[in-house]
């Protein structure tokens, strides 16, 4: 015969397994690859995020292959008011210092390396004409952000495509602005690009040739260059920021 | 018929009873729920000092490009830091490293544990381009490390109470707060859930691995270790995607150590095998991806799984051979109190005396 427990021990008992079962049968099914069965009850498990969101990839489920790259580059007018261009700066390529010959580096070492996705996705999701509108901001006379918005809604940019685009276009624009202040405090700028530069890695059957076969086996780099922007800073405590990463790690 | 009934509804109380005792009798795993404690919060802590010079950029005002994921972010806590200054950021990243620093140590753990949990999904949380699954890992074992009692064993909280104890005082106000079984059913409801949660984050992992191409046909780590972020040893990433046999162990290993992580917990032996083979992967990927954080909080998680028994073993092991180291660091902490009482005495004391008696008296 069961010996006789105090009511509230056993109300807990009974609330407590019935929640952790019900609980740990949500966390597997949004844990699990999505699959109809978790698609299907997505609203009642729903509560999970965000606290118990699970994102356990430890690498995406289609790992990288590519190096990705974003450079920036400025338009100035020089002392004889003639319009130049600074060299482009490989900010990836700064930052990536950090990362460098250390076991425990830092995540500002590779922020514009996983900017570039979200950044690349947004501006594929343009068409041609529309890419053509955000690409083409002259270098002497670059696109307000409001003329932009409007010149993408006349080519027919879906709303929330535009917004997506000019909300990362503006980010990269930003901090091309604040690399390039950074770099360049004398020169006042006139216009700032960035552009991304993507190259496969060395395919996994040319491995074991010298570092120049190596290198020769690896596809060509592909650079998509993006419009004219106006300079768009950040406040100055960004752009110390930004100055004082810069002179650490150049 | 009815003696089926009488046999059926007797089990159905026995298994209630055999629940009931598990659950709320006594609290399980108090060693392995240290060791998860102490490797989460340095973990935490780890990644903030590591991180701290580059706060700014990483997560406070320069952290521009981060802001159209942080805009969709759905945690309360990053409000706490949103658009404020540098030295409310320092200060609150302080705060947090402090609470983390005080986790480990188990001082105030409860308190330490809540702090930690809030300050880091505020800090991390800040940036989630650059967030790795670790994030989400230590996220959920602070979560449920609420629940449960970490600082039962190897915490200042444990000396203290012991102390209390011998000196016939009650062991703590704080952690008496609940009934014992109540204490007890919390610590090993979180207990359940953490450990489910690990398990499922690995067969997550795992099958996540078998469906894509890349491990299925063996690339993906090789590809992997040829992105610059991903390399921070070119020799060393060189080397092993040279040796195609180092190359295959290793896929091997990171998938068996995830895909089979559960069901290899289920046997003595190769439950033994399978944490082992997890901690040394996890070894050997902070070190080719240095990713030691995310690593070391997976290892936490893993260590959930030795028995407390084996826990007591290693405590003896370390007592045993660091007793001498101790016994001497503890004298020469004698003899530099004997030095600093000395130095009381003839320096400070004379000096105090001579202002006292000279100086005031005028």
């Amino acid at each position: 015969m069961a010996v006789p427990r105090p009511s509230l021990r056993t109300a807990f008992i009974g609330v407590v397994v019935a929640l952790v079962g019900l609980h740990l049968a949500s966390v597997t099914l949004a844990a699990l690859p999505p699959n109809r069965y978790s698609d299907a009850v997505r609203s009642q498990t729903s509560y999970l995020d965000p606290y118990f969101t699970q994102n356990w990839r430890l690498f995406a489920p289609s790992p990288i292959s590519e190096d990705r790259n974003l450079l920036v580059q400025a338009a100035y007018l020089d002392a004889g008011g003639r319009a130049r261009r600074t060299a482009w700066i490989d900010w990836t390529a700064v930052e990536l210092d950090l990362v460098r010959h250390r076991l425990v580096g830092g995540r500002a070492g590779y922020v514009t390396n996983k900017l570039v996705s979200p950044l690349l996705s947004r501006s594929e999701a343009l068409d041609d004409s529309q890419r053509i509108v955000a690409t083409s901001s002259p270098q002497a006379d670059p696109l307000s952000w409001t003329e932009l918005a409007e010149a993408l809604e006349a080519a027919d940019t879906p709303a929330t495509v535009r917004i997506g685009y000019l909300r990362y276009d503006r980010t990269a624009t930003r901090l091309a602005t604040d690399v390039l202040t950074a770099r360049y405090p004398r020169l006042e700028l006139t216009a700032v690009r960035y552009a991304i530069r993507r190259q496969s890695v060395v395919p996994y059957a040319a491995r074991d040739g010298s570092a120049a076969e190596r290198r020769a086996a690896r596809p060509p780099a592909v650079r998509d260059v993006g419009g004219w922007r106006r300079p768009t800073p950040g406040s100055p405590a960004e752009l110390a920021a930004v100055r004082d990463f810069d002179r650490r790690h150049r | 018929m009815t003696t089926t009934w009488r046999n059926l509804v007797q089990s159905v109380a026995e298994a209630r009873g055999r629940v009931d005792d598990w659950l709320v009798g006594s609290r399980h795993a108090t060693y392995a729920a240290a060791v998860c404690r102490i490797g989460t919060a340095l973990a935490v802590l780890g990644l903030l000092v590591s991180n701290f010079s580059t706060r700014d950029l990483w997560v406070g005002q320069a952290s521009v490009w981060a802001e159209p994921a942080r805009a969709i972010s759905r945690f309360p806590e990053l409000r706490l830091l949103d658009g404020v200054s540098s030295d409310v950021l320092a200060f609150i990243y302080v705060l947090t490293m402090a609470a983390s620093l005080a986790l480990a140590l188990g001082w105030h753990a409860k308190a330490a544990t809540v702090v930690t949990f809030v300050g880091f999904i505020a800090i991390v949380g800040q940036n989630p381009v650059v967030g790795s699954p670790g994030d989400n890992l230590v996220r959920l074992t602070l979560l449920w490390l609420l629940l449960m009692r970490s600082a039962d064993h190897w915490s200042l909280d444990a000396l203290r109470r012991s102390r209390r104890l011998a000196a016939g005082k009650e062991a703590s106000r704080e952690e008496d707060a609940l009934p014992p079984w109540l204490s007890s059913g919390l610590h090993n409801v979180g207990l359940v859930a953490l450990c489910a949660q690990t398990v499922l984050a690995a067969m997550a992992a795992g099958l996540d691995k078998v469906a894509d191409r890349g491990w299925q046909h063996g690339t993906a780590l090789y590809s992997t270790m040829q992105l610059p972020e991903s390399r921070p040893f070119p020799a060393l990433s060189d080397l092993l995607s040279r040796n195609e046999v180092l190359l295959a162990v290793l896929t091997y290993g990171v998938l068996l150590s995830q895909l089979f992580f559960g069901p290899l917990l289920l046997n003595r032996f190769t439950r033994r095998f399978v944490i082992v083979l997890a901690v040394l992967v996890n070894v050997v990927l902070a070190v080719v991806f240095a990713q030691p954080w995310s690593a070391l909080s997976t290892i936490a998680v893993t260590a959930l799984f030795v028995s407390d028994e084996t826990w007591q073993r290693v405590e003896d092991v370390v007592l045993t051979t660091t007793q001498p180291a101790a016994d001497w660091v503890l004298d020469r902490g004698y003899d530099l109190l004997d030095v600093a009482d000395a130095a009381r005495y003839r320096v400070l004391l004379p000096v105090v005396d001579w202002v006292r008696f000279t100086v005031l008296r005028r």
